[in-house]
């Protein structure tokens, strides 16, 4: 770590930017709406982000002038010169942590983060809360780099809950819709109980590391004792419940029952937050604590398992649904399992290469989509679609990128980090073969997407023909940016960058030639089949429908999680409190007591009815008892 | 059992019964009674304690004082005179079970403890409870003033008439 | 029993206490037509309290004097400074609200600043009975202030519950007190430390008992599970700006006083009543969040709340004093600023005996008084422990006391419960943001000092988020003086 004044300040610069868009559309947001010139505020929050992009883009060009430390790792932590939290022993500084790792997530994050800013310009032209969603979407840029930049586990904590929160208030953006506040709140408490997981990981990760900063526990984990299969030791209880709070962010099983309703947000929402980076999170703080997952066999075998379990079932519940965002939604949940995968298989960097490579094509793929909504007019069931190719072709063609990379057909994007995923799987059959089967349902249900939407008649009706247009080019420019990086971004080799922040050696993933040809088959007989059912021969899908209807009608329900949920509330937690706290104490006292007072006036003889009426009894007796029952236990020998 | 024992089970007896007819009884006036007797057997059982000051006073306040001011109040109030208490019964059950428990854990520790005794005859306590108040509990002695200043204060201001409000 | 008598410590309750009275003949010598300037009286009094806390500090604090009955160390001048605070923000906030009410009486005035007299006893006291007087000052004090409320049935029930339950609880202090005086034959804390730690088998009986009897005794004033039945009624029932006192205050100097006992003198039996505060902790958390759950009322609710955060604060007291002090002091001044925003959000708007206390009567709040929604949103965000929000630092410093002591199952409930009580807070704030308003708005402007009130609230609410540095260090050596 060489002194560089430039890398202590950049950092700070490039957070501090969006939170200050932020400050000035939430101080002054009334004052520029008022102002003629509406497009202000957005360009101002344009502007915040791709100065950021720049910055962070020459942070990473100053980190790679660094010379290299052990293991070939350039890392700096820029100080803020202040404490955050101190006590005996424990102390959380204002510090952050550059390293090729955050280096590559905060280029993810400002880069597409921009390109969307760009996108909802137009996108979000005629809604009149434009002012509000460009400090949120601001709001949520500065969280999401205190995120991925926060020196320790604290501030990241930070970065993590503020995000968390944005995304609360974009999915509920429209709140006048039921729906979507309704979402939003679904999102918040689902999230919730992630981080209780989270917040206790960190503790864990403090008894057993004496410090909470990233560095420390990278350097220190290595020392630990691994711990086998079912040995439940501090490095694996600290590594599970902080997973616990990935599986939330991330939306893994149990916990990613909120993501597909999320997606009652506005569309560049969905790109953004659901699909590039929030949701991501999880991935990268496993990733980030890899060394110290790397100790517990149980911790990866956990990760590794919930990924690859995610993802075929997110994929086949995608298979079913004819929403066109809530397909994507879980195509999104499928993919996370995937780079969890990698993670639990010991490939982090392979992860992170995933993730890299999802955020173009996925956020490439939310914004087609929401050009296509656009173009509908809001509609967003593929069932009254078809035939757009012809009447929105910059939207089919980047559309097109983008779902050729996430099938993974040779050469684009996703192709790379998907084989490298099976790669790294290989010693795992059971896992590999999940992989597998999963990737050929990714390109069956997107290439029945792009059927659907893009392909054979239009079935909107008239009405809805009269109004089909091609986006604005304010749209348009970030989709062909995006799908320009679908289809290179492969290239980059992101796994050799990130390899020295896991302090795991070289990590080189041995490969097999049958690997590749195998994935490119079962990509290219996912399309294949999709293009027999949906748009050679459709008759044959009656007959089909029919054989796996059990099945599909598991699909359709998304494997009834929601239910379960939404039983135990409603029964359990809601019922159980009405029955035992509301009904049982609070309503029966209280308006016991203020009906029985309310007839009652004045003078002292009146006013000794209320401890007549038996509550006040009840209350010295509760009293009473609580005091046996806590000497009794002093008392008993 | 020496004289003083049974001395003391007489004045032990009249405490918890007269207490007990305060709590059952169906009209204020009777209650109003019984506690003249319960106040009478706290203060015999100062007396055989040794703490003759506490005994004197316990009759000069409780029962000269707050006991004929409490008489008067109920006599002069007609319509609580005439108020039939609802003494229900409705927590018998569990009063009962927790009032077991209480006798129980503290018979228990009554039983359990090995008492100190104080081989000591008899003295008069009220020079050493003035050297109390001025000296160790001074504090405590001054303070209770400021507690009675705002008891008068929270009376004053809760009985205050409703047009004043 | 010669020697110079050293009042210096009890300076400030002195302040306090002759500002009392002088706001009690201002209002009597005021003319009718006339009203009396208590308010600025009294705040006046509480800021030159606060100035000799400062002036106590600087010079290093105080010694225990009036025969080791109090002292003015670092832990009684932190919670003195503390309850002057609260006190204060609690005077800002009543002025509008009595006058909007029609209750605008200086004895309101002189019974807060009684009971601020019975708080700042109660933490500095190191003797029972001094203590137990002090104690009843402020519960006294308290009863009339739950009652000032006349018109309302609510107020009236509220003060004699509270009245009557709470002589109920001070007679198992009093017993507890009498129990520790038999063990030790003293009720000096210093002598019971000696006392206690010197038992052996015969005593330890009446002495757990003791300690047992106290424990209720504080467990009614914290408003601890099973001992809370009173908290929703009073706080229902009380004049709002008295709610955000009891809540903010008496739980700072109950929590004071229980630490000081148990934390230093009882230390000793920490193995028998630790397992029995995490009990307490455990259902107070649960019943507390469950209750509140279920609550539509928003003053009942934020008593449940009030319930469930003494349960988190009692996790804390299972580690080493040094550590739950801490832990404990701080969380102290953050609970007490968040609940003075969120009660004084709610006293700001009162008007002609009706309050906002529903979800539908703050639903849209952001549109109407965008300010004060994001003042009380911050205060909601901060009670569920979400970071930027000083809530989430006292919490993770509550937890992680309890986790360096080896209860990770307390810690555990702790979190869990701190999930559950997202429902109930946001559901408050997703009102206010996401709902269109309700009818018209017929609330009472904000006055200048409620503004005033809940701007220091929100501020300090946040820089004890951001930067909680100093403060933390400030309740460390607090805590340390307890050692």
């Amino acid at each position: 770590m060489l002194d560089d004044p430039l890398l202590k300040i950049l950092p700070f610069a490039i957070l501090l930017l969006p939170l200050g868009g932020f400050v000035v559309l939430a101080l002054f947001g009334d004052w520029i709406k008022r102002d003629k010139e509406e497009t202000g505020a957005a360009w101002l929050a344009c502007a915040t982000v791709i100065i950021s992009f720049g910055l962070a883009a020459w942070t990473t060009v100053r980190l790679y002038g660094l010379v290299a430390g052990e293991g070939g790792l350039r890392f700096f932590q820029p100080y803020l010169g202040y404490e955050w939290m101190e006590a005996g022993g424990f102390s959380v500084p204002y510090s952050l942590l550059v390293d090729p790792l955050s280096c590559v997530m905060m280029l993810v994050v400002t880069g597409v983060g921009s390109l969307i800013h760009v996108y909802s310009v137009g996108y979000m032209a005629h809604d009149e809360d434009r002012v509000p969603y460009f400090s949120y979407l601001n709001l949520f840029t500065f969280f999401m780099l205190l995120l991925v930049l926060g020196g320790n586990l604290p501030l990241m904590f930070v970065g993590w809950e503020g995000v968390g929160l944005c995304s609360y208030l974009l999915i509920g953006f429209w709140y006048r819709k039921d729906s979507a506040a309704a979402a939003g709140l679904k999102a918040f408490i689902v999230n919730r109980i992630g981080d209780a997981g989270l917040i206790l990981g960190m503790i864990f990760v403090f008894h057993a590391f004496g410090s909470l900063d990233l560095v420390d526990i990278a350097d220190n984990a290595g020392s630990l004792a691994p711990e086998g299969l079912w040995e439940f030791g501090p490095a694996t209880i600290a590594a599970l419940l902080l997973f616990v709070g990935a599986t939330g962010k991330s939306a893994q099983i149990p916990l990613h029952v909120w993501l597909p309703d999320a997606m009652e947000g506005p569309t560049p929402v969905s790109a953004l937050i659901h699909a590039a980076t929030m949701v991501t999170a999880g991935v990268y703080m496993v990733a980030r604590l890899g060394p110290l997952y790397h100790v517990s066999e149980t911790a990866m075998m956990t990760v590794a398992v919930v990924g690859a379990v995610t993802a075929l079932m997110a994929a086949t519940i995608a298979l079913v649904q004819t929403d066109i965002k809530r397909v994507l939604a879980y195509s999104t949940v499928s993919q996370l399992g995937y780079m969890f995968l990698a993670c639990g298989v010991g490939a982090f960097g392979v992860g992170i290469f995933h993730l890299y490579t999802h955020a173009f094509f996925k956020a490439l793929l939310f914004l087609g989509s929401g050009s296509v909504i656009h173009a509908m007019s809001g509609e967003q069931d593929m069932q009254r679609m078809g035939g757009l190719r012809k009447r929105i072709p910059w939207t089919f063609w980047t559309f097109l990128a983008g779902t050729l990379a996430i099938a993974g057909i040779p050469f684009f994007a996703g192709f790379f980090s998907k084989d490298e995923i099976l790669a790294a799987a290989l010693g795992h059959p059971v896992l590999l073969g999940i992989g597998l089967f999963t990737a050929l349902l990714t390109a069956f249900y997107m290439a029945r997407l792009l059927f659907l939407t893009f392909f054979g008649d239009f079935r909107g009706g008239e009405e809805a023909e009269h109004h089909l247009h091609e986006s604005p080019w304010v749209m348009l420019v970030p989709l062909i940016l995006l799908a320009i990086g679908s289809a290179a971004g492969g290239f980059v080799k992101i796994p050799e960058i990130v390899q020295p922040v896991f302090r795991l050696g070289h990590g080189h993933i041995p490969h097999v030639a049958w690997l590749p040809v195998a994935a490119t088959l079962s990509a290219i007989a996912g399309i294949l089949g999709a293009y027999y059912l949906y748009l050679a021969m459709p008759e044959l899908r009656a007959g089909l429908a029919s054989t796996f209807r059990p099945a599909l009608r598991v699909f359709a329900a998304k494997y009834y999680w929601d239910d379960v949920y939404n039983g135990f509330v409603r029964r359990v937690v809601v019922r159980g409190s009405d029955l035992v706290l509301w009904q049982g104490v609070d309503n029966r006292v209280v308006d016991g007591a203020v009906n029985r007072t309310a007839t009652i006036t004045g003078a002292l003889a009146e006013m000794l009815r209320p401890l007549q009426t038996g509550f006040v009894r009840q209350y010295a007796l509760l009293i009473l008892a609580g005091a046996v029952a806590l000497l009794g236990y002093l008392l008993w020998p | 059992m020496t004289a003083a024992d049974y001395v003391f089970w007489v004045f032990a007896t009249a405490t918890v019964v007269s207490g007990a007819v305060v709590v059952f009884a169906r009209s204020l006036i009777y209650s109003a009674f019984a506690l003249l007797f319960t106040f009478f057997g706290v203060a015999g059982l100062y007396v055989l304690l040794g703490a003759d000051f506490l005994a004197a006073t316990q009759l000069l306040i409780y029962v000269g004082g707050i006991l004929v001011l409490l008489l008067f109040g109920v006599m002069l109030t007609h319509r609580i005179y005439d108020l039939k208490l609802r003494t229900e019964k409705t927590q018998l059950g569990p009063g009962l079970i927790v009032a077991a428990g209480i006798f129980i854990i503290f018979a228990n520790a009554a039983l359990i403890t090995e008492w100190p005794t104080v081989g000591r005859e008899p003295a008069p306590t009220t020079k050493e409870i003035g050297r109390l108040f001025l000296g160790e509990y001074l504090l405590a002695f001054e303070a209770a003033s400021v507690l009675l200043l705002v008891a008068l204060i929270g009376a004053a201001m809760i009985v205050r008439r409703k047009k004043d409000a | 029993m010669s020697g110079e008598l050293d009042l210096r410590p009890l300076v400030p309750a002195i302040i306090v206490g002759v500002t009392g009275l002088v706001v009690l003949l201002a209002q009597a010598f005021t003319p009718k037509d006339r009203r009396a300037p208590s308010a600025p009286l009294s705040l006046t009094g509480l800021l030159a309290a606060l100035a000799a806390v400062w002036l106590l500090a600087s010079g290093g604090g105080r010694g225990a004097v009036l025969a080791n009955a109090v002292s003015a160390d670092a832990y009684s001048l932190f919670f003195q400074a503390l309850l002057l605070g609260i006190a204060a923000v609690a005077v800002l906030l009543s002025p509008s609200y009595l006058r909007a009410n029609g209750l605008d009486r200086g004895e309101y005035y002189a019974l807060l600043l009684f009971s601020v007299v019975g708080m700042l006893g109660l933490v500095s006291s190191l003797e029972l009975v001094s203590m137990f007087v002090a104690l009843e000052i402020m519960s006294i004090a308290l009863y009339g202030m739950a009652g000032l409320y006349r018109s309302r049935m609510e107020s009236q029930e509220a003060a004699l519950k509270y009245f009557v339950t709470g002589a109920f609880s001070s007679a198992f202090f009093l017993y507890g007190v009498a129990l520790l005086y038999g063990v030790s034959g003293s009720t000096s804390l210093d002598r019971l430390e000696w006392a206690v730690s010197t038992l052996t088998t015969d005593s330890a009986a009446l002495a757990l008992l003791g300690a047992g009897m106290l424990l209720v005794g504080f467990g009614f004033k914290i408003a601890s599970v099973p001992f809370h039945m009173w908290a929703p009624d009073v706080y229902e029932g009380a004049p709002t700006p008295a709610t955000a006192l009891m809540s903010a205050g008496v739980k700072a100097a109950a929590f004071g006083a229980l630490l000081r006992v148990f934390g230093s003198a009882l230390h000793a039996l920490a193995g028998e009543w630790q397992p029995l505060v995490a009990s307490l902790a455990v259902i107070t958390m649960v019943v507390g969040n469950l209750a509140a759950l279920a609550q539509g009322n928003l003053k009942r609710m934020l008593a449940f709340s009030s319930v469930a955060h003494a349960g988190y604060v009692l996790t804390a007291l299972v580690a080493s004093p040094g550590q739950a002090g801490e832990a404990v002091l701080f969380y102290l001044v953050v609970y007490g600023a968040v609940n003075l925003g969120a009660f004084g959000t709610i006293a700001a708007l009162s008007r002609e005996g009706r309050e906002p206390l529903s979800l539908g009567d703050v639903a849209g709040m952001a549109e109407r008084r965008p300010a004060l929604a994001a003042a009380l949103a911050v205060f909601l965000v901060s009670l569920t422990g979400i970071p930027v929000t000083a809530g989430f630092v006292g919490k993770f410093y509550l937890f992680n006391a309890a986790v360096t002591a080896g209860w990770v199952g307390l810690a555990l409930v702790g979190v869990l419960m701190s999930v559950v009580s997202a429902y109930y807070y946001l559901r408050v704030v997703v009102a206010m943001y996401m709902r269109d308003p309700l009818g018209e708005d017929t609330w009472a402007r904000v006055s200048p000092s409620a503004t005033v009130a809940l701007a220091l609230s929100a501020v300090i609410t946040l820089v004890l988020g951001i930067y909680p540095a100093p403060v933390l260090t400030l309740a460390r050596i607090a805590a340390r003086s307890l050692l």
